[in-house]
């Protein structure tokens, strides 16, 4: 008698042991607590994910989990099931955001094991929940970069038109220094030139009546006279010419420019090939000739000059580059414009390598370039693209042969856009 | 004879708090540490069990024999592996701090207060537990 109560005793004590260590082991938090939230047992993985919530350790599981989101007691107060009856994965945040490794989102799995009590199964989601942050994170980067992308759009219009600028200034300055040095030659040889005619005057001034005929003949002869005066008057011409020369490009470099002038205004487009060319000049004289093959009547239209520039002076620098990629020694670039019934066209012709076939899809993405690092960016027909079209409801498209050429046009409507 | 008779009679009076206890301890053999009133888990620095006093296995209900050899923090109390108490006790070499804590002894919640002690270059560092 006393041995079989002892032996169930023992089987009893060693059956609770072996829960009590199930009860341990389990990986999540198991609670029991009364309609208060009086926790009446708990296992140590549920103080391992409590603990960390607050200082002071609690007896209460609101004191737990209060602190930072009302859902686990709202979940709880609410729970009004049968008994035996789960409702799963109430989600409770419990501490801020942190990448600590330490619990920060709980979830809860209420249970009702008596008129009075709950069991909480609570298990760390945590590890969702960075997820969870980090996708959305991701996506929240995602869309400011798009918003970014669309600012740096109007910032690379800016940028490249600056930048442009700035190329086609060394490119000017280049083409400045040549009339600038025939200016200068011209004018000391003006210079030495007024100094022998003052040497003569002086002479004849000075002179004997009676020597006057010999002083005359000797000096025109010492002060080279008949020379100069052959040559002083194409001097003081070309000096002119040299001046006019300099101040056409520096003021088509202003005009090309157009700073400070952001609205649209009535454009004379040849007057836009003439200036476009005449700043470019540096970049294709080496390879090909210019020509124009302007539209008299063309009427004027609605721009924004700088940008319309900007354009044209993309295609030049284009064309240009394909010539130096073709065989031949010189080409030649054609700038057109003409008169349609709704719209104006602006056509920039090279003789230079053409687009293969393979690329011609993607000469307008942003970026794409088929020249070496450093000589271009890829951003020239994407900015023109988007200037024509978006800035200017026009169209830009190309023909395209191989060792033939290319053709670019730009179409501008005439109506007021 | 005499001076340990002495020691023996101070170490009743020895408290929880009691600034000296790091060397109290230090001193006392594993069956003097079985007079204290509070828990002593003393602990190896790889955190292995090497002393676990009368007191600490009354609270716990784990006889010492079970406890001794194991790793404290992952196989006795695992729920005691929280910063509070886990990574204080081991993030510094010297420690002697009380943290508030929660035991789940047989699934029964007992508030406790934990006191960390650790010394550098000593062999062993201790728990001690209280019930709060
Ligand atoms: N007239 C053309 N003939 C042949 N290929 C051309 C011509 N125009 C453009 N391409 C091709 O299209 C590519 C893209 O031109 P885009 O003007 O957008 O960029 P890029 O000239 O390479 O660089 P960036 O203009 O930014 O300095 C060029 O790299 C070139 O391969
Ligand atoms: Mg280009």
């Amino acid at each position: 008698m006393d041995n079989a109560a002892n032996r169930v005793a023992s089987d009893n004590a060693s059956t609770l042991e072996s829960l009590t260590e199930f009860l341990y082991l389990v990986p999540v938090g198991i609670v029991r607590c009364d309609g208060d939230g009086r926790i009446q047992q708990m296992n140590p993985m549920a103080v391992q994910l409590l603990l960390p919530l607050c200082k002071e350790p609690q007896l209460d599981i609101f004191g737990w989990l209060d602190r930072f989101d009302p859902n686990g007691r709202a979940a709880i107060e609410a729970y009004d099931g049968e008994c035996g009856l789960v409702r799963p994965n109430t989600r409770v945040a419990v501490r801020p955001p942190s990448e600590d490794g330490l619990p920060e989102v709980l979830s809860l799995t209420i249970t009702k094991v008596s008129a009075t009590h709950f069991m909480l199964i609570v298990s760390d989601d945590s590890e969702l929940a960075r997820k969870d942050r980090l996708l959305q994170q991701k996506h929240r980067d995602l869309e400011a970069t798009l918003r970014e992308l669309g600012e740096t759009q109007t910032q690379l219009l800016h940028a490249q038109k600056m930048e442009a600028v700035g190329q086609l200034a060394a490119g000017v300055a280049h083409e400045i220094n040549t009339p600038l040095q025939y200016i200068g030659d011209n004018l000391s040889f003006l210079n030495k030139a007024s100094t022998n005619f003052l040497a003569l005057v002086d002479a004849l001034e000075n002179c004997d009546k009676a020597t006057l005929a010999d002083t005359l003949t000797e000096t025109l002869r010492k002060r080279k006279i008949p020379f100069l005066r052959k040559r002083v008057p194409r001097a003081a011409e070309q000096a002119i010419e040299g001046i006019d020369t300099v101040s056409a490009i520096v003021s088509a470099m202003k005009e090309f420019a157009q700073p400070g002038i952001a609205d649209k205004q009535p454009t004379d487009l040849n007057r836009l090939i003439e200036v476009t060319s005449t700043v470019s000049r540096h970049e294709w004289k080496d390879v090909a000739e210019l020509v124009l093959e302007l539209d008299e009547h063309i009427p004027e239209v609605l721009t924004q000059v700088g940008e319309i520039n900007q354009v044209l002076l993309s295609l030049v620098v284009n064309a240009a580059h394909a010539i130096g990629e073709a065989a031949q020694e010189r080409g030649t670039i054609t700038m057109s414009s003409r008169t349609h019934e709704d719209h104006v066209e602006v056509a920039v012709r090279d003789d230079g390598c053409g687009i293969p076939e393979e690329i011609r899809a993607r000469v307008f993405d942003p970026f794409f370039t088929t020249k070496p690092v450093g000589s271009g960016s890829g951003q020239g027909l994407a900015i023109a693209r988007s200037i024509v079209v978006d800035k200017h409801g026009g169209t830009l498209d190309f023909e395209s042969q191989i060792d033939v050429g290319t053709t670019f046009r730009m179409r501008l409507p005439r109506a007021a856009t | 004879m005499y001076r340990g008779m002495t020691h023996v009679a101070s170490y009743e009076t020895l408290g929880f708090d009691a600034p000296h206890l790091f060397d109290a301890l230090t001193e006392m053999t594993s069956a003097q540490r079985d007079t204290l009133p509070f828990g002593v888990v003393g602990l190896d620095d790889e955190g292995l069990v090497v002393s676990y006093n009368q007191a600490e296995a009354a609270l716990s209900g784990l006889t010492p024999s079970r406890v001794v050899g194991r790793r404290f923090f992952k196989d006795v109390a695992p729920c005691a592996d929280v910063p509070s108490v886990s990574h204080r006790f081991f993030e510094a070499d010297e420690v002697d701090e009380v943290v508030p804590f929660v035991f789940a002894l047989r699934m029964t919640p007992t508030p406790v207060r934990i006191r960390l002690l650790k010394r550098a270059g000593a062999q062993l560092g201790f728990l001690i537990v209280e019930r709060a």
